[in-house]
């Protein structure tokens, strides 16, 4: 395996891939920057002049754009709470409060750190491990599925900030937004008053709608009754001690992501979700969490580079893609000729060692880029806010129209905003309507599926080990947040 | 006054110089001849799928007899409708097309009907054409079609997984199960990669899919394929029987092409023709088909548009039939 992988290297130090991993890695840096650009959509674009390419240089480009991109989406998250896609929503939970309190250098470093980190590890976990952890995505059913996206869910316990009562109509909120659309299972409409209704509301123009538009809109109102402070911002990253503390959420948030990166469709946003609420968990002081903590951005950060190597994991092994990037990336392969599947390490194992090297390389441009970037980006802040506030604005209606190409998403954007707007100054969270918009349909159509399969009966749910196991910590995750709440106030008439 | 009349004469002249130069400019356009833009083709599925991979193929050698490239514009979602939405928008002039399957066609049965037709649609030329098949694992209960049969005989029956609702994968389990007079209950899947993911993880025994998805699966010894719903057998599954060798009345294929809006200009429609078929005649696109195991499924305008109006019908009356009896 070693030998292979010294060949791998030796393959990507030719120029052409050289070139290709810094070429990928900066491309892959300002999709995931901009917000409404995912690695997804990135590796689209992408792929039509990989044509011309040789099949390694062509992959090598996209991977380390895919990688890349994953780490660019906390920028915008940490800087002015303009989450790109919903993977790097919990990135803003801790990494806004730091740029509140003037330190974004700290959030970026830490969060470029923690990227990097779980990019290499997550490679080494795939390049050890690929073949039997495969199976993990073979175990993944239906009923699984739904397992998963109820504890996924359940995550918003620990969202719902001052009032369980409110985060609970967000996330029904959500949910009531994915039923609209054509229904998966039996293809009937539903909700459908105009066409662009058909595939029901899109996620990024909700994204950005609920936290930049209504963003702006409070920024609008703070510089009308002119009560702005003027405050100084450093771009100082990190000691090497801050970076030593958040070791541990590094290792939980890449393990975790890995993990989630392996089951096909069930994506990063669910990971960092997940990441983020088990890093509270685990933390000494959970009640900090969300005032900008250091590991609050490490792990969900962690969490989402991870899911790359996860996700490559039944891709390169079975053929089948762990995330929505992964399965933009088989096309990379079958344009190329290439099939990636059972036969791909017997058949073109160069291609395969070559690929893991890349990554390996493509983290380190990645990491360098970033903090050197870091300092520059944190200029962006001392751009004053009346300035400031309208880019952001238009940064993110080009982020909803990008999501289709019409003009339709950029209204959705600002209906979003307004209810945005509404729903903060009524002190409801809106982490948990994004959340529950990217589980509604997985919870939805698994389980009418798992139904389907078990003529009806619900004991299909906890007849199977690993959907056992999964509903076991959902329940968990719950009664560990209502225990903790029970013994903070006894008095239950408080609230 | 005179000054008036004489502004509003040079007035005039202008305007009928400005005419006659549009006029010139068209003319000059149309010797130039179409295209004298880029062609804009339309996709329904997701980039990297096949039919994505296979425009995109079509499209990189098209430019050579176009003069103009092809680009390929991905409008996934609402089972074709956002790209037909996509489609009529623009005017029927031949620089937007649809890449198509039959797929998005039978839809036009179903959810899509109050919006789009089929008579809107002038089929250029097809390119692929292939079976579909039904898929077990290589180690599981099932060896034969046989098998399957009479297992969906006793108890609750089958289950078979695959793409969609309603769609002719669907539609196929479904007259296999009236034919045979049993019990085959369909799993709606998300597309080619969750039915293979659900047969070998052993969720479903069967899927009903299309060679191309589990081709290599087949190769690594993973999956067996029992039948094909084409005419014949399938060049590369020699092994594999028909659906009529073994007794049913079942032929169904799918079909990957090109479609414009009906009332395209005849010259444009007679170029993008021209150029897809020497696309595909091209050694590098035969070889992108070779390794995917495609054959040649060329059809010209005549001969597609009449293919694909006894295809539709024929859904149209599956639908119909097996819509009634649920």
């Amino acid at each position: 395996m070693l030998e292979n992988l010294g060949a791998g290297f030796l393959l990507i130090a030719q120029w052409q891939n050289v070139l290709a991993i810094i070429a990928g890695a900066v491309v892959g840096y300002f999709v995931g920057a901009l917000p409404g650009l995912s690695a997804g959509m990135g590796i689209a674009l992408l792929l039509p002049f990989t044509f011309y390419f040789p099949p390694l240089t062509s992959l090598v480009l996209l991977t380390s754009l895919y990688s890349a991109a994953e780490y660019g989406g906390s920028i915008t998250a940490v800087l002015i709470n303009v989450p790109g896609e919903g993977g790097a929503v919990p990135t803003c939970f801790d990494g806004y409060p730091l740029t509140q309190k003037g330190q974004p250098g700290k959030a970026l470093g830490v969060s470029i750190v923690a990227s990097c980190y779980a990019g290499i590890a997550s490679t080494i976990g795939l390049i050890l491990v690929s073949i039997p952890l495969a199976q993990i995505a073979l175990k993944f059913g239906p009923p699984e599925y739904f397992a998963l996206g109820v504890f996924g869910l359940t995550t918003v316990a620990g969202l719902a900030g001052k009032s369980w009562v409110k985060g609970f109509i967000a996330v029904l909120f959500g949910l009531l937004i994915t039923t609209i659309g054509v229904d998966a299972v039996s293809g009937n409409s539903r909700y459908i008053f105009f066409k662009s209704l058909y595939e029901g509301i899109p996620l990024i123009p909700v994204l950005v709608g609920l936290f930049a538009v209504s963003e702006v809109f409070l920024t609008m109102e703070e510089l009308a009754e002119g009560n702005i402070v003027i405050q100084k911002f450093s771009g100082t990253l990190p000691t090497v001690r801050e970076y030593l503390g958040t070791h541990m959420a590094m290792l939980r948030g890449t393990i975790i992501g890995f993990i989630i990166g392996i089951v096909p469709g069930a994506g990063k946003a669910v990971a960092s979700f997940i990441a983020y609420n088990e890093e509270k968990r685990a933390s000494k002081h959970p009640e900090l969490f969300g005032t900008g903590v250091l590991e609050g951005v490490a792990s969900p950060e962690a969490a989402n580079n991870a899911v790359v190597g996860g996700a490559l994991v039944p891709l390169l092994s079975l053929g089948i893609p762990g995330s929505a990037a992964a399965a933009v990336l088989i096309g990379a392969f079958t344009i190329q000729g290439l099939q990636p599947g059972p036969l791909l390490f017997v058949k073109e194992p160069g291609l395969v060692y070559g690929l893991f090297a890349s990554l390996l390389a493509g983290n380190l441009v990645m990491l360098a880029m970033g903090l050197l970037g870091t300092k520059l980006w944190a200029k962006v802040l001392d751009v004053p806010k009346n300035v400031l506030t309208p880019m952001v604005l238009a940064i993110t209606l080009f982020a909803a129209y990008a999501e289709s190409n019409n003009v339709y998403t950029v209204w959705l954007a600002l209906i979003f905003g307004v209810l945005g707007y509404v729903m903060r100054k009524c002190d409801f969270p809106v982490a948990p309507v994004v959340l529950a918009m990217v589980l509604g349909n997985m919870i939805e159509i698994s389980f009418r599926r798992s139904l389907i399969l078990s003529d009806g009966s619900v004991v299909i749910f906890l007849s199977r080990p690993v959907a056992v196991l999964i509903l076991g910590l959902a329940a968990l995750s719950i009664g560990y947040q209502v225990l903790r709440d029970l013994r903070k106030k006894p008095r239950i008439s408080d609230e | 006054m005179k000054t008036v009349a004489a502004g509003r004469r040079l007035s005039l002249a202008f305007g009928v110089g400005l005419l006659l130069a549009g006029a010139l400019s068209a003319a000059a356009d149309a010797a130039n001849g179409f295209p004298s833009k880029p062609i804009t083709v339309l996709n329904s599925s997701t980039a990297g799928s096949p039919t994505d991979v296979l425009a995109r193929q079509v499209a990189q050698y098209a430019r050579k007899s176009l003069g103009q490239p092809m680009v390929v514009v991905n409008k996934p979602g609402g089972g074709g409708g956002v790209m037909f939405a996509g489609l009529f928008a623009d005017p029927a002039d031949g620089y937007t097309i649809a890449s198509l399957t039959a797929s998005q066609v039978a839809a036009l049965h179903a959810e899509l009907k109050k919006d789009f037709s089929f008579e809107n649609l002038d089929f250029l030329a097809n390119v692929q054409r292939e079976s579909h098949c039904l898929v077990v694992k290589a180690d599981g209960p099932f060896k034969t079609l046989q098998d399957v049969v009479e297992a969906a005989k006793k108890g609750s029956g089958v289950k078979v997984g695959g793409q969609g609702t309603g769609s002719a994968l669907h539609l196929m389990v479904m007259l296999l199960a009236e034919q045979s007079g049993t019990k085959m209950d369909w799993v709606p899947l998300g597309g080619g990669s969750e039915s293979v993911t659900n047969l070998l993880g052993g969720t479903v025994p069967v899927i009903s899919t299309s060679p191309a998805t589990v081709n290599q699966y087949v190769e690594a010894k993973q999956m067996r394929i029992i039948v094909v719903s084409g005419e014949k057998r399938v060049d590369h599954l020699k092994d594999v029987p028909t659906f009529k060798e073994l007794g049913y009345d079942i032929v169904m294929t799918q079909y990957r092409g090109f479609a414009a809006r009906k009332g395209l200009p005849a010259d444009a429609k007679a170029k993008l023709v021209d150029a897809i078929y020497k696309a595909t005649r091209e050694p590098g696109f035969k070889d992108f088909m070779a390794k995917n195991y495609q054959p040649d499924g060329y059809m010209g305008p005549d001969e597609f548009n009449a293919f694909a109006r006894a295809d539709f019908e024929l859904m149209g009356r599956l639908t119909q039939k097996l819509g009634a009896k649920k």
